[in-house]
């Protein structure tokens, strides 16, 4: 179930971008990837999406490789928030989250998309944006708008099938307010609807404060991954990001801070 | 009952749709209809020969059979109507229609606005195949052009259309994006080259051939005849609505590759799609009017700029649009210095041109960035 890559080798121009790396992710778990610039954190997910073939090693989707199946039954179960979606068409907010319900419909959005756009709009915090154009808005906007429209896609209907969504770098231009509203949505809809949610993250407290697994990358390699407790430690996040990091528990609830020095 | 009449008033009055800038689909769609219909009797009224709106009608009727008030049109009058005019104004619509839905594809696929038949080399290579045609049809060629008959030329510009169109989407493309910088400046090159070969073919044609590839070089609708018009106008239609049946894929497209394929569409068919029925639409519009540029550039950006990108609606728009935007070109080009007749290229670069320098200031900061 979920998505397994299987010791996945992406090999550019002589280079390894991502070496030797093997993971699960597991229905029910919102799972953190982190690393430095250039770790190989967007390669890995553009293999796990199907956009770039590995050199080696294999993706399987609900235990079957990913690019045997159909588009549209794949579109059903695995959704992709990439980095930064760069369109000069007008389309409004709601037209581009109607988008994500395209393999619902057969082209033709009936009531219940229409309603399951706007109720991902109202859960990204977007909904005065409906008719609004996507160009026009601005950073963070579009990107909440684009979050709304990955969850459209996987919005839960009446069959139980398994999901998978992948977001490269989902907070990026938000505000700390969105920020915090993004990560709770993604773990939401792994929690409390089985979703396996992969998430590309840079602030190592935000992925403290959400993560149920963290997958830290460095150079193309698995540095380590875990739970929470086994990975964000002093030692291996030092290492990882070749910088001196500290933690310390928070004053309230004891959580992990974590910060360089 | 006066609450259902003050609702249909209400939604009659209701002009702009709920998105920010944009009109009503169907009050726009009431405009481009009506649009057409004026520039249809204008463009069957106008020309050396003058008819009158209700001799047009009574004209137009009788082409279908139904005969009204004959006094009305003397035979000489009916000739011109329903061999000259009615032909002109009908291949002109179509031409037009072709080369909006052709741009309204191409756009999708280059995810540019810019992206134009003429521009990017399309129609260009089109033309050479079609003059190629003309010049050798008779001795190197001889055995194709028994072989298609009425169809060489619309084949030989579909032919023609097909490989620039692929050659510039293979320079174009890189990974992620197509480049519009790439995607321009193939077009130069290969309307550059197209113009050489054009220049080679004329000095070894003779002089009817001559005259025909001039008048295709700059564009006409005055050899209009229905036998034209029943060669072009099937493939065409099934052309338009396969480009019609993808509209969701093409919407999809317009978000980038990788994520039409996310959202669950088949990419490399629809590539193809869009590829092989822009350059049909391109080729077979080239073949029988020569290279008319910038419709395929303006009826779509102001069909957009009307009722927004979605290409659902799009296609039919600008279809309408590009096809009385072109009939009022050809009375323009037929009513300008009358007598003579200025080639309707002329007028759709005049009006064209000035229009895409514009689009180019508006956007300038994106076409740098690219």
């Amino acid at each position: 179930m979920g998505l397994v890559l299987n010791n996945i080798v992406l090999t550019r121009a002589q280079r390894h971008l991502v070496d030797r790396v093997s993971l699960s992710f597991a229905p029910g778990l919102l799972t953190v990837v982190m690393g430095e610039n250039g770790a190989g954190k967007s390669s890995l997910l553009k293999v796990a999406a199907g956009e770039l073939v590995p050199t080696h090693g294999e993706v399987m989707l609900c235990e079957k490789l990913l690019h045997t199946w159909p588009s549209m039954a794949r579109a059903k179960r695995l959704a992709v928030l990439p980095q930064e979606s760069t369109i000069s068409f007008m389309f409004s907010a709601f037209e581009v989250v109607l988008m994500g319900r395209s393999m619902h419909c057969q082209g033709y959005p009936d009531a219940l998309d229409r309603d399951i756009a706007q109720a991902a709009l109202v859960r990204m915090d977007v909904a005065h944006l409906a008719n609004r154009l996507y160009p026009t808005l601005s950073g963070g906007e579009r990107a909440r708008v684009s979050l709304a429209r990955v969850l459209a896609q996987l919005w839960r209907t009446s069959e139980q099938t398994p999901r998978v969504l992948l977001l490269d770098e989902p907070v990026a231009a938000l505000d700390i307010a969105h920020q915090h509203l993004a990560l709770q949505v993604a773990r939401q809809f792994a929690h409390e609807e089985g979703a396996a949610v992969v998430a590309v993250l840079h602030d190592l407290n935000l992925a403290a404060q959400y993560a149920d697994n963290v997958v830290l990358m460095k150079a193309g390699r698995l540095e380590a991954s875990g739970s929470v407790a086994e990975t964000l430690t002093e030692s291996i996040l030092s290492r990882c990001f070749s910088t001196a990091i500290r933690r310390i528990a928070h004053p309230d609830d004891g959580r992990p801070l974590l910060f360089a020095t | 009952m006066n609450a259902v009449v003050s609702r249909k008033i209400s939604t009659l009055l209701q002009w702009k749709s709920v998105v920010e800038g944009r009109l009503n689909l169907k009050f726009a769609f009431f405009i481009l209809i009506s649009f057409v219909v004026v520039v249809f009797l204008l463009g069957i009224c106008n020309g050396a020969y003058p008819l009158s709106v209700e001799q047009v009608i009574v004209g137009c009727l009788r082409i279908i059979n139904i005969r009204i008030a004959s006094d009305l049109l003397s035979e000489g009058q009916y000739a011109v109507l329903s061999s000259i005019r009615v032909p002109r104004v009908l291949l002109g619509f179509v031409i037009g229609a072709a080369l909006a839905v052709a741009g309204t594809a191409l756009q999708s696929l280059f995810r540019n606005p810019l992206a134009d038949p003429g521009l990017i080399g399309v129609s260009a290579g089109a033309a050479v195949a079609v003059a190629a045609v003309i010049v050798l049809g008779a001795t190197t060629l001889k055995g194709l052009t028994t072989l298609l008959g009425v169809m060489t030329l619309p084949v030989a510009g579909f032919a023609g259309g097909l490989i620039t169109t692929t050659i510039i989407y293979l320079l174009a493309q890189n990974q992620a994006r197509t480049s519009m910088m790439t995607m321009l400046l193939a077009g130069i090159a290969v309307n550059a080259l197209a113009g050489a070969s054009i220049g080679l073919f004329t000095l070894i044609a003779n002089d009817e051939q001559l005259r025909n590839i001039t008048f295709w070089t700059f564009g006409s609708l005055g050899n209009a005849t229905w036998l034209m018009l029943a060669v072009i106008v099937l493939p065409m239609a099934i052309s338009v609505a396969m480009l019609y049946r993808a509209s969701m894929g093409l919407n999809a497209l317009m978000f980038g590759e990788a994520e039409a394929a996310h959202l669950g569409f088949a990419v490399q068919r629809l590539k193809l799609t869009v590829i092989v029925n822009a350059a049909l639409l391109a080729g077979f519009a080239v073949s029988v009017s020569g290279m008319i540029g910038f419709v395929a550039l303006v009826a779509p950006h102001i069909a957009r700029l009307l009722i927004g990108p979605d290409v659902r609606f799009l296609i039919p728009a600008s279809a309408l649009l590009g096809g009385g935007l072109l009939v009022m070109a050809d009375i323009i080009a037929r009513t300008l210095l009358a007598p003579a007749e200025v080639p309707i290229g002329v007028i759709t670069a005049f009006i064209g041109a000035p229009f895409f320098l514009a689009l180019l200031y508006t956007q300038r900061r994106s076409v740098m960035g690219l």
